[in-house]
C-alpha cells in the first residue's frame, strides 16, 4: 500500500485468531453455527467505534441532533420544526466477480432509515475504483452503476450523485460510499422502546410499514424498530439490548446458520424492519401487519442475561456471551508499534520536469479520469424523482440540494475524500476531506451544519492499518472541532477478516449544509465579469492529479491545511452571498485552478450556454504549479466589475488573499499564452473523456 | 379544475404529480385505483415505472380495471396526460398511435432538453405560441418514439406533433416528443412537465423556466373555457 510499511504476513490469519480467540472467550471448542456466525458477524463497524477519536467524534453534545441506536442513522434538527435524517453504508467488493451491482450497500443504507421510520428522499454514492483501463474495474463499475440507476428508480428516489474517483490502488476492489437522506417531520409519537426481559423480536416485512408504524403509535404500542439490512440485523438487535441477551428460534433448517433466521425476515430491506415489542403486544403487532398486508413473524425473545442463544428442539446450537457478538473483532494486545520510519519522500515541484508544450499537457489533463467531465454519467440516473430536487449533480461543483417535503427548507449535500492525500498522511489527509466538504458547502452559499462519515480502512484487524484508521480519524475529529462540525453518522466497510483489500484508506464524507435562498451556482453567468481566485496559491504539487497522472509520481506530502484560512474563504463566501455580489463561486479542488475554470466555463446544466475565459498566469510561479497545483483553502468566484472593490475589501478584512487572474467571456479559454482551446474543442475533450475511456457508459 | 392521478400506488410518480397539481396550482386530485375514480374529473395524468404502465395496459382486457377505465374515459373525450412510460401505455391502449421502443443509443437519459412546440390549437399548448422554445426534463430508457411512415406523415398533416426536441435524445423518429390523438384529447409525451413548475425547484438553474406551467395552466385554462369532453376537435 503506498505511503505506508509493507504489512509482513503473521504467522496466523485474521479468520484463525478471530477463531481462536472465540473459543478462549468460551473456554471450549465452539460449534459449527457459533464458528458460522461470529465469521458472519465480523465486519469492524463496533471496532471503528470504539476507536477513541469516533467516541469524541460522535459526541458532540451541544449539537441540535440526535441518533438511532447503533450510530449509523443521524438527525440535524432543523429551526422550524422537521429533521433531516441522514444514513451511510461503506462497502467493499473485493472479488471482482462478485461486483454485480452496488444495490446491496444502497439497499442496507434505505433499510437503516426505514427502519427509523423515515421515507429515503434521495441517495448519493461515491464509488472507488481501480483505472478504468482495467477490464475488471471498468465493467464492475458500469454494471454497478446501471444496476444502483435502476434500484433508485424503482425505490422512486432520486439520485443526487454517483461519482466514480479513480486510483490504481483498488486494483480490481470496488468501494462503495452510499449516502441515504430522509426528512422526519415529528418526533416519534411513541418513544423507542428500552428492551426488557421477556420482550419479543418480531419481524415485519411488507410494503406499508408506514402505516403499520402508524397504527402502533396510535395504539401506543411501544417499540424499537432496527433495520434488517444483510450484514446489520443481529449486532443492531444485540446492540440495542444492552446488557441483556437474545434467544433466537430459527426455522428447522437455520440452526446450523442461525443469521439465516434473521434473513427469512428480509425479502427486501427497505420492506421490512424488526421490532423488540412486549410480549403482550405480539398479537397486536400480527393484527396490525396482516390490516396493511405485512407479514409478521416471532423470531425470539429478549433474555434477563447477556448471552446469545439459537435454540432448536431442545438443543443448542449457539450460545455466546453477547459481548462477543457486539464487538466480535476485538483482539488485545496485538497491536504494532507505531510506524517509525520517519516522513516519506517529499514531492517538490522541481522533481517534475516542467512541460515543454504547456498546451499538449492540459489537454492531456482534461482527459484525467477523475478530472473529466462525469456529465455524461450523471445522465443515467434520475436526479428528478421524489420532486425535490433543487441542485442537480454535475452542475452544482460537487454539490448537491434538495427541497425537504414540508418545511420547504433547502439542504445542500457535498461529499469529499481524496484518498490519494489520506495515503500520503491519514491525519492531513482526513482533514482536507472536512475542509474540502466544508468548502464546497459554502460554495453553494449553504451553512455546514454537519458530516457523516462511511470511512473505509480496508482490513482494520491489521495493525498497521488499525494505525492509519486512528490517525485518520484523528483528523477527522480535529478538523470537525474546527469547524464545530457534529458527526451524525459514522460507519465503516464490513471487509471480513478474510478480506485484505489493497485499497488505501479511504474517506467518504458527506456534508449537510442548509441554505436560506437559491443556492449559488459554480458556471460562469455573464460576459465581462471578472475572475477572482480567494486563497494563497502554493507550489504544492505532492498528490495532485497533475502528479500522479501526467508525471506518475504519488509521493511526497499532501498540501498545508490551515483552518483559519479556510474559515476567512468560508466568511467572504457567506457576505457575498448575501450581499448578492456573487454570479458564480467553484471550489479549487482536483486538477487546482485550471479545472475549477474549466468547471466554471462548462459544467452548466443542459441548455445553458458555456461561456469561456481569459485567465492570467501568475509570474511569480511556475505554470504548472499556477495551474494545476492543489493548495487547499481556495475558490474561484466571478463577480460584476462594479463589486470587485467591495470584494477586495471583504477579503482583505479577512486577511484573504485576492487576485484578479481573468475575464469572462468569448468563445476560447486561454491561460495567458500558454493554452488556448475553442470552447468546442474544450467541450468535446473534457465531455468525451470519461465516456471514452469506459467504453461508454 | 379537477385531476385523477393515475399511477402506481404509494410511488414517486404519483407525489410528484399530486404536490404539483395540489400543492402549487391548487386543483383538486385524487388518486386514480379503478375506473370508478376516473368519474367526474376533468383530466387524469397518467404516469409510473415501465412495469406498472405495461401492466395497465394489459389489464384493460378486464372489465372494471383502471387500464380499462383510462381507454374507455379517454375514447370519451377525457382529457388524459400520459407522460413517460404512460405514453407507451396509452399507444399500447391504442390511444395513441404508433410505440415507445428502447431509446437509441441504449440506456436512460436524465436530462434537461430543449423542444419546440409545434402547434397551438389544442388543449396543451393554447398559451404557447408556435415554435417557442420549451424547456423540460426527459427521464426514461424507453422514449424512442416509433410509428410506420405513413402514420407519421399523417400525424404532421393533421397537426397532432406537439412537441419536437431540438436535440434529440431517445432517438425518437422525426424528433417526436408529443403527440395527440386526432380529436386532441389524449397527449403522449415522453418529458416530464410536472418536473418544471414549481420555480423554487428550478431556478436555481433554469431561470425564468415554467415550460410545465404553461402546458398545464394550458389545460386548466380549456376545462375552464369549457371546451373539454367532445368539443376538442371541433374547436380548431
Amino acid at each position: 500500500m503506498r505511503g505506508s510499511k509493507p504489512t509482513a504476513p503473521g504467522p496466523e490469519q485474521p479468520r484463525a485468531v478471530l477463531l481462536r480467540r472465540l473459543e478462549e472467550t468460551l473456554d471450549r471448542p465452539a460449534t459449527d453455527a457459533e464458528r458460522a456466525l461470529m465469521l458472519w458477524l465480523c465486519p469492524p463497524a463496533a471496532e471503528l467505534r470504539r476507536l477513541p477519536a469516533s467516541r469524541h467524534l460522535l459526541a458532540a453534545p451541544w449539537a441540535d441532533i440526535d441518533r438511532a441506536p447503533g450510530a449509523e442513522v443521524g438527525f440535524l434538527k432543523l429551526e422550524g420544526g422537521g429533521a433531516v435524517a441522514v444514513a451511510v453504508d461503506s462497502r467493499v467488493y473485493v472479488d471482482p466477480a462478485e461486483h454485480p451491482d452496488l444495490r446491496e450497500g444502497v439497499a442496507a443504507t434505505l433499510a437503516k432509515l426505514v427502519a427509523v421510520g423515515v421515507r429515503p428522499l434521495a441517495l448519493h454514492a461515491v464509488i472507488h475504483c481501480g483505472l478504468p483501463e482495467k477490464a475488471a474495474a471498468r465493467e464492475g463499475l458500469v454494471s454497478s452503476l446501471h444496476a444502483l440507476s435502476e434500484y433508485a428508480r424503482r425505490q422512486g428516489i432520486g439520485v443526487l450523485g454517483a461519482k466514480p474517483l479513480f486510483d490504481p490502488e483498488y486494483g480490481d476492489t470496488l468501494l462503495v460510499d452510499s449516502v441515504a437522506i430522509g426528512w422526519r417531520e415529528a418526533e416519534p409519537a411513541v418513544a423507542g422502546r428500552t428492551p426488557v426481559a421477556g420482550d419479543r423480536l418480531v419481524a415485519v416485512a411488507g410494503r406499508e410499514l408506514d402505516r403499520v408504524r402508524a397504527d402502533l403509535a396510535s395504539e401506543r404500542i411501544s417499540f424499537l424498530a432496527l433495520p434488517t439490512s444483510s450484514d446489520v440485523p443481529l449486532r443492531a438487535v444485540v446492540a440495542a439490548v444492552g446488557n441483556l441477551g437474545l434467544d433466537l428460534a430459527p426455522g428447522e433448517h437455520d440452526a446450523a446458520h442461525p443469521e439465516k433466521a434473521l434473513e427469512r425476515a428480509r425479502p427486501d430491506p427497505t420492506r421490512s424492519i424488526l421490532l423488540i415489542v412486549a410480549a403482550d403486544a405480539v398479537d397486536r403487532v400480527g393484527h396490525i401487519a396482516a390490516v396493511h398486508g405485512a407479514m409478521a413473524a416471532e423470531l425470539g425473545r429478549i433474555r434477563a442475561d447477556p448471552r446469545l442463544t439459537v435454540g432448536q428442539g431442545g438443543a443448542s446450537a449457539v450460545d455466546l456471551p453477547a459481548a462477543a457478538v457486539r464487538e466480535p473483532l476485538a483482539i488485545p494486545g496485538e497491536r504494532s508499534e507505531p510506524d517509525d520510519s520517519g516522513p516519506g519522500r517529499d514531492l517538490r515541484l522541481e522533481d517534475l520536469p516542467e512541460p515543454e508544450d504547456y498546451d499538449d499537457a492540459f489537454r492531456r489533463v482534461l482527459r484525467a479520469p477523475n478530472l473529466a467531465s462525469r456529465q455524461a454519467l450523471y445522465q443515467r440516473f434520475d436526479s428528478w424523482m421524489g420532486g425535490a430536487t433543487v441542485l442537480h449533480p454535475g452542475s452544482g461543483g460537487g454539490v448537491a440540494a434538495l427541497r425537504t417535503p414540508s418545511a420547504g427548507r433547502i439542504v445542500a449535500v457535498a461529499t469529499s475524500g481524496n484518498p490519494r492525500f489520506t495515503a500520503l498522511d491519514p491525519y492531513v489527509g482526513f482533514c482536507i476531506a472536512v475542509c474540502e466538504g466544508v468548502r464546497r458547502l459554502a460554495t453553494a452559499g449553504a451553512r455546514p451544519r454537519a458530516l457523516v462519515g462511511g470511512t473505509s480502512f480496508g482490513a482494520i484487524h491489521d495493525p498497521e492499518v488499525r494505525q492509519r484508521a486512528e490517525q485518520g480519524l484523528a483528523g477527522l475529529r480535529d478538523a470537525a472541532l474546527a469547524f464545530s462540525l457534529p458527526c451524525l453518522a459514522l460507519t465503516t466497510s464490513p471487509a471480513g477478516p478474510d478480506e485484505h483489500p489493497a485499497m488505501p484508506v479511504t474517506p467518504g464524507l458527506a456534508f449537510l449544509g442548509s441554505l436560506e435562498r437559491a443556492p449559488l451556482t459554480p458556471w460562469f453567468k455573464e460576459e465581462g465579469d471578472v475572475v477572482i481566485l480567494l486563497g494563497r496559491s502554493r507550489e504544492e504539487v505532492a498528490g495532485s492529479e497533475f502528479a500522479a497522472y501526467l508525471h506518475g509520481e504519488v509521493d511526497g506530502n499532501p498540501p498545508w491545511v490551515d483552518f483559519e484560512s479556510e474559515r476567512a474563504v468560508r466568511g467572504v463566501l457567506e457576505t457575498g452571498v448575501e450581499r448578492g455580489i456573487l454570479h458564480s463561486a467553484r471550489n479549487v479542488d482536483a486538477g487546482g485552478l485550471a479545472l475549477a475554470i474549466v468547471n466554471s466555463c462548462c459544467s452548466r446544466p443542459a441548455g445553458v450556454p458555456a461561456l469561456g475565459a481569459r485567465i492570467s498566469i501568475d509570474e511569480g510561479m511556475r505554470p504548472d504549479a499556477w495551474l494545476f497545483a492543489e493548495s487547499q483553502g481556495r475558490v474561484v468566484v466571478s463577480v460584476s466589475r462594479e463589486h470587485v472593490a467591495g470584494l477586495r475589501d471583504l477579503a482583505d478584512e479577512a486577511e484573504l488573499p485576492f487576485a484578479q487572474v481573468g475575464e469572462v467571456g468569448g468563445g476560447v479559454l486561454e491561460f495567458g499564452e500558454l493554452v488556448g482551446l475553442t470552447l468546442d474543442e474544450l467541450l468535446d475533450i473534457w465531455n468525451g473523456a470519461l465516456a471514452e475511456r469506459l467504453g461508454g457508459i | 379544475m379537477k385531476w385523477a392521478i393515475a399511477a402506481p400506488p404509494d410511488s414517486a410518480w404519483g407525489s410528484d404529480l399530486v404536490a404539483v397539481l395540489r400543492d402549487l396550482l391548487e386543483h383538486e386530485v385524487r388518486l386514480a385505483e379503478s375506473e370508478d375514480d376516473l368519474r367526474g374529473v376533468d383530466a387524469v395524468a397518467l404516469s409510473g415505472d415501465e412495469a406498472w404502465c405495461a401492466a395497465l395496459a394489459t389489464e384493460a382486457m378486464a372489465a372494471g380495471t383502471l387500464g380499462r377505465g383510462l381507454a374507455d374515459y379517454a375514447r370519451d373525450g377525457g382529457l388524459l396526460l400520459a407522460i413517460g412510460a404512460g405514453f407507451a401505455a396509452a399507444c399500447a391502449l391504442g390511444l395513441l398511435p404508433g410505440e415507445l421502443l428502447r431509446n437509441e443509443p441504449e440506456g436512460f437519459v436524465c436530462r434537461m432538453v430543449g423542444l419546440r412546440v409545434q402547434g397551438i390549437a389544442n388543449p396543451w399548448a393554447q398559451r404557447a405560441v408556435v415554435g417557442d422554445l420549451w424547456r423540460l426534463p426527459v427521464r426514461t430508457a424507453c422514449g424512442r418514439y416509433r410509428a410506420e411512415g405513413a402514420v407519421l406523415d399523417q400525424l404532421e398533416r393533421d397537426g397532432l406533433v406537439l412537441l419536437r426536441y431540438e436535440e434529440n435524445p431517445t432517438g425518437s423518429e422525426r424528433d417526436i416528443a408529443a403527440v395527440m390523438n386526432r380529436r386532441r384529447n389524449v397527449l403522449g409525451i415522453t418529458v416530464h412537465p410536472e418536473n418544471v413548475v414549481d420555480a423554487s425547484l428550478v431556478d436555481p438553474q433554469w431561470p425564468g423556466l415554467d415550460s410545465g406551467r404553461i402546458l398545464l395552466e394550458s389545460l386548466a385554462g380549456w376545462v375552464e373555457e369549457g371546451f373539454h369532453r367532445g368539443a376538442v376537435e371541433s374547436s380548431r
